[in-house]
C-alpha cells in the first residue's frame, strides 16, 4: 500500500464529514419530530396535560349541550365525558407515539 | 322471617368473609417477614409490593363492609 | 343512633352557593370546596417548593422533588418507558387523591374520596382511558388480554368468560377500594368520637387514645390508598399496552 493513499481518503473523509455537519446542524431546528431536549421537554408535558384537559372539556361540553337539547338528565353529560376522557387518553397516546418515532 | 330480620342476618353473614382476609394479610406479612430474616439485604426493595398486597388483600374485606351497608341501608 | 349526630353525617353534601344552569344543579358544595382546596394546595406545594431549584435541595425542593421521583419510579417500573408519556397523568391523580385524602383528616372537614361518584368517575376514566389506548394500539388483537397462552382448548370459553369478567371489575374494584377505605376509616373515627362522649371524663380516655392510634393508622391508609390507585392504573397500562400473556 503506498504512502499517499491513506492521507487522501482521509482527507476526503474529513471534507465529506464537515460537509454532513453542516447540513444537519442547519437542519437541526426540527420541531416535535426529535426527542425532547431539556428545554422543550416541559413543552411536551404541558402538551400533554392541555390535551388531557381539553378532550375532557370538550367532552362534557358536547354532552351538555345535547342534554339540553333534548331534555334528558345528565345522561349525555357523564357518556360524553367518559368519551373525552377516551378521546383525551387517545390523544396522549398519538404525541407519545409522534415523540418516541 | 320478615324483611328487617333478613337483612340483619344477611349483613352479619357477611363478615364471614373477613376470616379469609385476615388469613390472607398475615400470609403476606408472614411471608415477607420469613425471606426477610433469610435475606436482609434484599428485604427493602421488595417492601413496595407487601403494601401493595397488603391494600389489594384489605380491599376484599371493604367489599365485604360495602355489602353488609348495601343490605342494610339500599334493600 | 339516639339523639345527637350520626357517624354519617359528616359525608352529607351541602351546597354553599346555589348555581342551576341549564337544568343542571351544579351548585358549590363543600365536596367542590375541598377539591378546590387540594388543587390549589398541590399547585402552591409544587410551584413554592421549586422556587429556588437549588442543586442542594432544601427541605421542601426535596419533599416536591421526592414525590416526583418517587412516581416517577412507579410508572416507569410498571409501564415501561414508553408508558412514561402518561406520567402527568398518573402523577396528577396519585397527588390529588392523596391531598384529597390527607384533607379529609383535618377535624371539621370533609373528604373528597368518601364518595363513590367521585371515586368511580376517576376509575372510569382510568379504566375506560386505558382500554381505548390498547385499541388505538393493537386492534383487535387487543382481546388477546382474555386468552392466556398454554391453555387446553376444551376450557378456553370458560377461561375467556372469567377473564373477561375480571377485567370488568377492575373499575369498580378500583374506585370501591379507596371509597370503602375513607367512608369506613372516617366512620370508626366518628363512632369512637361517639364512645368517648358517652363513657365521659372517667372511662373516656380509653377510646380517645383509641382514637389517636387510629388517626395514625388513616394517615398511613391515606398514602397507601393513594400509591396503590397510581400503581394499579399503571399496571393496567401496561396490560393494556403489552396484551399477550
Amino acid at each position: 500500500m503506498s504512502e499517499g493513499e491513506p492521507p487522501t481518503r482521509l482527507n476526503d473523509l474529513d471534507a465529506r464529514l464537515r460537509r454532513l455537519r453542516e447540513r444537519t446542524s442547519e437542519g437541526d431546528a426540527t420541531p416535535a419530530g426529535r426527542e425532547p431536549q431539556s428545554s422543550s421537554a416541559a413543552g411536551f408535558a404541558l402538551r400533554i396535560g392541555i390535551e388531557l384537559l381539553a378532550a375532557l372539556m370538550v367532552g362534557g361540553g358536547i354532552g351538555w349541550l345535547l342534554d339540553r337539547w333534548f331534555g334528558t338528565m345528565p345522561l349525555f353529560l357523564i357518556v360524553f365525558f367518559l368519551l373525552g376522557a377516551c378521546a383525551g387518553m387517545l390523544n396522549v397516546f398519538r404525541a407519545g407515539r409522534e415523540i418516541n418515532r | 322471617m320478615d324483611a328487617n330480620a333478613a337483612k340483619l342476618i344477611g349483613a352479619g353473614l357477611a363478615t364471614i368473609s373477613l376470616a379469609g382476609v385476615g388469613i390472607g394479610i398475615g400470609q403476606i406479612f408472614g411471608s415477607y417477614v420469613s425471606a426477610a430474616i433469610r435475606n436482609p439485604a434484599a428485604a427493602p426493595k421488595q417492601f413496595g409490593n407487601v403494601l401493595l398486597g397488603f391494600a389489594l388483600t384489605e380491599a376484599v374485606a371493604l367489599y365485604a363492609l360495602v355489602i353488609a351497608m348495601l343490605l342494610l341501608f339500599v334493600f | 343512633m339516639s339523639h345527637g349526630t350520626s357517624p354519617l353525617e359528616q359525608f352529607l353534601i351541602r351546597r354553599i352557593f346555589e348555581l342551576h344552569i341549564g337544568g343542571l344543579d351544579i351548585s358549590f358544595t363543600n365536596s367542590s370546596l375541598f377539591m378546590i382546596i387540594a388543587v390549589v394546595g398541590i399547585t402552591a406545594f409544587l410551584n413554592l417548593s421549586m422556587r429556588k431549584s437549588a442543586l442542594v435541595p432544601g427541605r421542601w425542593q426535596s419533599m416536591a422533588e421526592l414525590s416526583y421521583e418517587f412516581i416517577a419510579n412507579v410508572v416507569r417500573e410498571n409501564a415501561g418507558s414508553e408508558g412514561m408519556v402518561y406520567f402527568p397523568f398518573v402523577f396528577t391523580l396519585f397527588m390529588f387523591i392523596l391531598f384529597c385524602n390527607l384533607l379529609g383528616l383535618i377535624p371539621f372537614s370533609f373528604t373528597v374520596t368518601s364518595h363513590i361518584a367521585v371515586t368511580f368517575a376517576l376509575a372510569a376514566i382510568v379504566f375506560l382511558g386505558v382500554t381505548a389506548i390498547g385499541f388505538a394500539k393493537h386492534g383487535l388483537k387487543f382481546l388477546q388480554l382474555f386468552v392466556p397462552s398454554g391453555v387446553p382448548i376444551a376450557l378456553l370459553p370458560l377461561i375467556v368468560l372469567i377473564e373477561l369478567i375480571s377485567y370488568l371489575t377492575r373499575p369498580i374494584s378500583l374506585s370501591v377500594r379507596l371509597f370503602a377505605n375513607m367512608m369506613a376509616g372516617h366512620t370508626m373515627l366518628k363512632v369512637f368520637a361517639g364512645f368517648v362522649v358517652a363513657l365521659g371524663i372517667w372511662l373516656g380516655w380509653a377510646p380517645l387514645a383509641f382514637i389517636v392510634a387510629l388517626t395514625a393508622l388513616e394517615l398511613g391508609i391515606a398514602i397507601l390508598q393513594a400509591y396503590v390507585f397510581a400503581i394499579l392504573s399503571c399496571i393496567y397500562l401496561h396490560d393494556a399496552m403489552h396484551p399477550h400473556h
